[in-house]
């Protein structure tokens, strides 16, 4: 009895080490957000901003195109979700629920493409995109990054659509529906869980890019957060609190999501491996 | 009837996707393996010529390229094993959790989810040498005696992956925590009545079961370790020896311009990781087959 109690204060004291280990870092960011530039070269260190200040804040959403940034993000994010899932349900429908021929070819073909360097495709990506006119527009970013997570939606959508019962189509269809129909107006609203967890995961993906966004974009109206972000902080003598300031607002979406979405990102990164 | 109409739908079904990917991406795949046999140099572009193997057995008498390789073999192994043991930790620590596993969940989530430029931001500013968090708590508490330059030349690959520990860690910890979450209760019971101690159940039961989710994190955590290239390029720049494959062939193909070059390391790369995914997968097939 005296082993199990001591146990367990040994597990809460390991999962409060873990999750200070997650979370202190950021903390620690927030803090320097806060926190006057004269506060952040004493020494010793304050740990909690002393007086706490907004000025950073208001130093990043008045300097430069930091706004525009977040705004592009948003854009990116939002349209390259919207396009894979376009484009990855009704492929992953049918590679999980429809008789097709060579579906190891086209598994592989999509499977292939996520283990190619992403650093090889952008040259050739880059004059595709210079010769469209496209350079510093949406589409530049949107488009590569479909192509990035469209094996990654496919993924766990196909999981998810094959845990539907077999018998949803076919009482669509003695219903009348066509099968098309029965894709959309039956099993597509049944998978609304799978849909959001690949949704979600996509959207964090593309918010988050770097290298793409770093070659695609040569103008500070273009760019998107992560971008402003490297470049900002590379530019001049660091402001800390600034850059703080900066990273914190553009945390602040994908932290959101993780606290709304929590159970589905689990899903998402564990589908697949669960049988 | 039913059936040629199942897959005459399937091919419409199937059509958009497979189009999107091929004209997309199966276009630049196919001309880095073109370009990697020709010397086009964008600095001269007049001079562009087919050169056979040429790249290749520069490649091989480059120098920067072993160093490289070398450093990037050294990331990918040294940060894959610490989040293996770290993961395996965090997940067997956070098993059972009843009350709290939302928030314990969203926590050890946050890292993983963060911008990776933004996570190396972060890094940079807690191991400053002058004003970080790191150094300062270390002379507090009396365990340093001049500031610690991290991200210097002796410690800077301590450093990168120390960020992508922390940051990635949680991915592997939640794909265990499923795999735990996998194993019958009954195995666990059974064992106990047979009076099996705490580490002979984990060798005799835990690890066996777990084995198909550690080869799953370990494959994708491996494959994308050994294309780095944003915590590096923003910790470091890639200078103290913390240089990656993929920031060496960033510098050929959008510095120097060496697009023939450029292509040929590329596609070494990608052989590189496609062998070690095939080893990694058969070596999960061989540990996970039935004794």
């Amino acid at each position: 009895m005296r082993r199990l109690r001591h146990d367990r204060i040994w597990l809460w004291l390991a999962r409060a080490l873990v999750v200070a280990a997650c979370l202190v870092p950021l903390y620690w960011i927030l803090n320097v957000s806060l926190s006057t530039s004269a506060a952040l070269y004493k020494t010793p260190l304050d740990y909690f901003p002393r007086p706490p200040t907004l000025e950073n804040f208001r130093a990043v959403f008045r300097a430069n195109q930091f706004p525009r940034n977040v705004l592009n993000s948003f854009a990116v994010a939002s349209l390259t979700t919207l396009l894979t899932l376009a484009l990855g349900s009704p492929a992953a429908y049918a590679l999980a629920r429809l008789r097709v021929r060579r579906k190891n070819l086209i598994l592989a073909i999509f499977l292939g493409l996520a283990i190619f360097p992403a650093i090889g495709m952008i040259g050739p990506l880059y004059m595709a995109m210079a010769r469209l006119g496209l350079i510093n527009r949406y589409p530049a970013l949107v488009l590569p990054y479909t192509l990035l997570s469209l094996p990654l939606a496919i993924w766990i959508l196909t999981q998810f659509f094959s845990t539907l019962p077999g018998s949803l189509e076919d009482a669509a269809l003695v219903d009348g529906c066509t099968p098309i129909q029965a894709f959309v107006r039956v099993i597509l609203p049944l998978s609304a869980p799978g849909l959001a967890t690949a949704a979600v995961l996509i959207f964090i993906f593309a918010w988050n890019e770097f290298l793409f966004a770093l070659i695609m974009t040569s103008t500070p109206d273009s760019r998107t957060v992560p971008v402003a972000l490297a470049l900002f902080a590379g530019l001049h003598e660091l402001p800390w609190g600034t850059i703080a300031a900066a990273t914190v607002v553009s945390v602040l979406p994908v932290l959101a999501l993780v606290a709304l979405f929590q159970r589905r990102i689990v899903e998402g990164l564990t589908s697949g491996v669960e049988r | 009837m039913i059936r040629r109409h199942e897959t005459r739908l399937a091919v419409w079904l199937l059509t958009p996707a497979l189009a999107f990917v091929v004209v997309l991406g199966a276009f630049p795949v196919f001309s880095q393996f073109v370009l990697s046999f020709t010397d086009l140099n964008l600095k001269f572009p007049a001079e562009q010529g087919f050169v056979g193997l040429a790249n290749f057995a520069r490649l091989a008498g480059d120098g920067v390229f072993w160093r490289d390789l070398g450093q990037t073999v050294k990331f990918t192994v040294v940060s894959v094993s610490l989040e293996l043991l770290l993961g395996l930790a965090i997940a067997l620590i956070l098993n059972k959790v009843v009350r709290g596993r939302t928030a314990m969940n969203s926590s050890i989530l946050m890292p993983w989810v963060l911008p990776t430029v933004v996570a190396a931001t972060m890094w940079s500013l807690l191991l400053n040498d002058r004003i970080g968090l790191v150094n300062s708590v270390l002379g507090r508490i009396g365990l340093m005696d001049a500031p610690i330059v991290w991200l210097g030349p002796r410690l800077a690959m301590t450093s990168v992956i120390l960020a992508d520990v922390w940051k990635t860690t949680p991915f592997v910890a939640i794909i265990l925590l499923a795999g735990l979450k996998s194993i019958p209760r009954q195995y666990y019971e059974a064992a106990e009545i047979d009076g099996a101690g705490r580490w002979a159940t984990f060798r005799a039961i835990t690890l066996p079961l777990l084995k198909p989710f550690i080869a799953v994190a370990v494959l994708f955590r491996a494959m994308d370790a050994f294309r780095i290239f944003d915590l590096i390029w923003v910790l470091t720049g890639g200078a103290s020896r913390t240089e990656t494959l993929s920031i060496y062939i960033y510098r050929v193909l959008f510095r120097y311009a060496d697009v023939g070059y450029g292509s040929a390391m590329t596609v070494a790369l990608f052989a590189i990781v496609f062998l070690m995914s095939l080893a990694l997968i058969r070596f999960m097939r061989l540990s996970t087959e039935p004794r």
